[in-house]
């Protein structure tokens, strides 16, 4: 048995639920907007985990699951949730029920894709560049400073240069131009991560166990997932990954810990790859829906498989 | 150099200084949260590693290049940071500030004891359970625990222990590849380093309980101990894994 969990109306979970289907593969979702109707008691003892999971009236074993995957969203978001008032019952079941399931995820044997141990990687993006490099990858010349002058002098040498935030919140990755050359002053209120432009083919390959799935990103945006705003659009389409490529990516992922990832490259002109990224709960559906790469196929099979 | 980072009302942090200090490593600079506050900070990534220089407002400096280990005891990056900025945009900031200081911390070479998580940044806070759990894989007898959706988690900590386990308790202290504390069977001893080693945390504080037979229980568990029930055991320990580089972080 599988577990999903999260929206299914969010594109990549949907898109794992409708290949398990196709596959016959036994799977229970829990719609995280249903909390009000799931109940989860975990018994750890002498190193096994057993337990049950209560879902819209039906119970089930949790030492039937074989596989997990997880889209949970911040359980505090829930439009059930936001309207309740702090203390109210419906607030604290949400809360124990989420973090019940945190535990259970990070004491589930079997495939869990991922587990947030590993998610944890990717809060810092400049600890996870230093991991990145040790693994082989090239990164970019990154800064992270409350310096405006140490600012200045990296611009002068790199010339253009991008800004973005240091943790795991989305931010929109910026060139620093006039208009931000002019106030930065304002990080001596908060180190911010200034990183060497590398001008380049973006591809985002996605990992699945030992799979690769490559998909190039051609856009004039510095941020191809904010081209819409500036009225540009991107350009996606399936990339031929090499043997040694792939594998460096497979690899990069295994040893992150992380059983699904979005890694993102930049292959130079000059054929140099860069590592950006390696993201441990990558929304996939973007880019097979642009390019019908299946890649949602790959993680149902890649779950099925853990049974 | 050698950094102890900690919180300022950390006694156990300032006992360890001064005990490495007397074992011959020179010098030894303690650098608590409020220290870093308003700190100057450069922290490059690139091609050649990582490095960090920082700045203290006391006219203290020190550059990564001159860091020989790290006894990292620091919790959340300082909050006096904070009040520079507009409450709107604290959350993003104090998510901004975790991750620097976990990058900066792992740019440290040598020995770090212990290595930061997105929980804390001397370690992961992990739930009683899982602590449990890693132990039976580590060869560590615990009771059992149960984790239910009726019940409200404990908060998150550095440190655990079973409720109810009483003030009869035995303390080792696992640092690097040694065991130091209460005298214990070699089996224990060993199986201790095993689950400082699952759980990534070097320095790692564990409670017993024995019952009948001398049997051993874990009962509590955790990254940020009393280092003082170690001992002058404790600071040999310390100064060797922070000489040697043994139990750096991962």
């Amino acid at each position: 048995m599988i577990f999903l969990c999260g929206i299914p109306s969010e594109p990549s979970l949907g898109l794992v639920i409708e290949r398990l289907r196709e596959m016959g593969a036994p799977h229970v979702v829990f719609h995280q907007r249903r909390f009000a109707d799931a109940h989860l008691e975990i018994d750890v003892a002498g190193g096994s985990v057993q337990g049950t999971l209560e879902l819209d009236g039906a119970r089930h074993r949790l030492e039937d699951f074989v596989a997990i995957y997880t889209r949970l969203m911040e359980w505090r978001l829930l439009p059930e949730v936001e309207s309740e008032p702090p203390d109210s019952p419906a607030r604290r079941h949400c809360e124990k029920l989420h973090a019940a399931l945190m535990q259970w995820h990070e004491l589930a044997p079997g495939r869990v894709l991922n587990r947030s141990a590993e998610i944890g990687v990717s809060y810092s993006k400049p600890m996870q560049l230093q991991m990145i490099r040790r693994h082989g990858f090239s990164v970019p010349e990154t800064l992270v400073t409350n310096d405006p002058d140490e600012v200045r002098a990296f611009c002068r040498r790199h010339g253009r240069v991008v800004y973005k935030s240091a943790s795991s919140v989305r931010s929109i990755v910026t060139l620093v131009e006039e208009k931000e050359a002019g106030r930065l002053e304002a990080v001596r209120a908060c180190p911010v991560l200034f990183q060497q432009y590398v001008a380049g083919i973006n591809l985002r390959v996605h990992t699945v166990g030992r799979r690769a799935f490559a998909t190039s990103i051609e856009a004039s945006a510095v941020d191809y997932r904010y081209a819409y705003l500036a009225g540009e659009e991107e350009v996606l389409a399936e990339a031929g990954l090499c043997e040694s490529l792939a594998g460096r990516c497979a690899g990069l992922a295994a040893a992150f810990g992380l059983e699904f990832a979005g890694i993102d490259l930049i292959v130079t002109d000059g054929g140099d790859v860069y590592c950006l990224e390696v993201n441990p709960s990558p929304a996939f559906s973007y880019y097979e829906l642009h390019t019908g790469q299946p890649i949602s196929r790959a993680v149902g099979e890649y779950l099925a498989a853990g049974s | 150099m050698w950094l102890v980072l900690c919180e300022s009302t950390d006694a156990p942090a300032r006992w360890a200084r001064e005990g490495l200090r007397s074992r011959g490593l020179e010098p030894v600079e303690l650098v608590t949260s409020d220290d870093l506050a308003h700190a100057r900070w450069v922290h490059r990534v690139g091609e050649e590693g990582a490095r960090v220089e920082v700045a203290l407002r006391d006219g203290r400096t020190f550059r990564s290049d001159s860091v020989r280990g790290t006894l990292n005891r620091l919790v959340y990056p300082p909050r006096g940071d904070l009040l520079l900025i507009h409450p709107s945009d604290r959350s993003y900031v104090v998510q901004e500030l975790m991750a620097f200081f976990m990058s900066w911390l792992c740019a440290l070479p040598g020995p770090l004891l212990n290595p930061p998580s997105p929980e804390c940044l001397c370690g992961r806070a992990r739930p009683l359970a899982e602590w449990l759990w890693l132990a039976a894989r580590a060869g560590l007898s615990g009771p059992p625990c149960r984790v239910s959706s009726d019940e409200l988690p404990a908060a998150p900590s550095l440190n655990v222990r079973v409720p109810g386990s009483g003030p009869d308790l035995r303390t080792l202290i696992v640092v690097g590849e040694r065991v130091v504390g209460t005298p214990a069977p070699p089996a224990i001893g060993d199986a201790c380093r095993r689950l400082a080693a699952l759980a990534h945390t070097p320095l790692l504080g564990l409670e017993f309980s024995t019952g009948p037979g001398e049997s051993w229980q874990l009962v509590g568990a955790g990254g940020l101990p009393d280092l003082r029930r170690g001992g002058e055991a404790l600071l040999d320990a310390l100064a060797a894994s922070l000489s040697d580089g043994r139990g750096a972080g991962a």
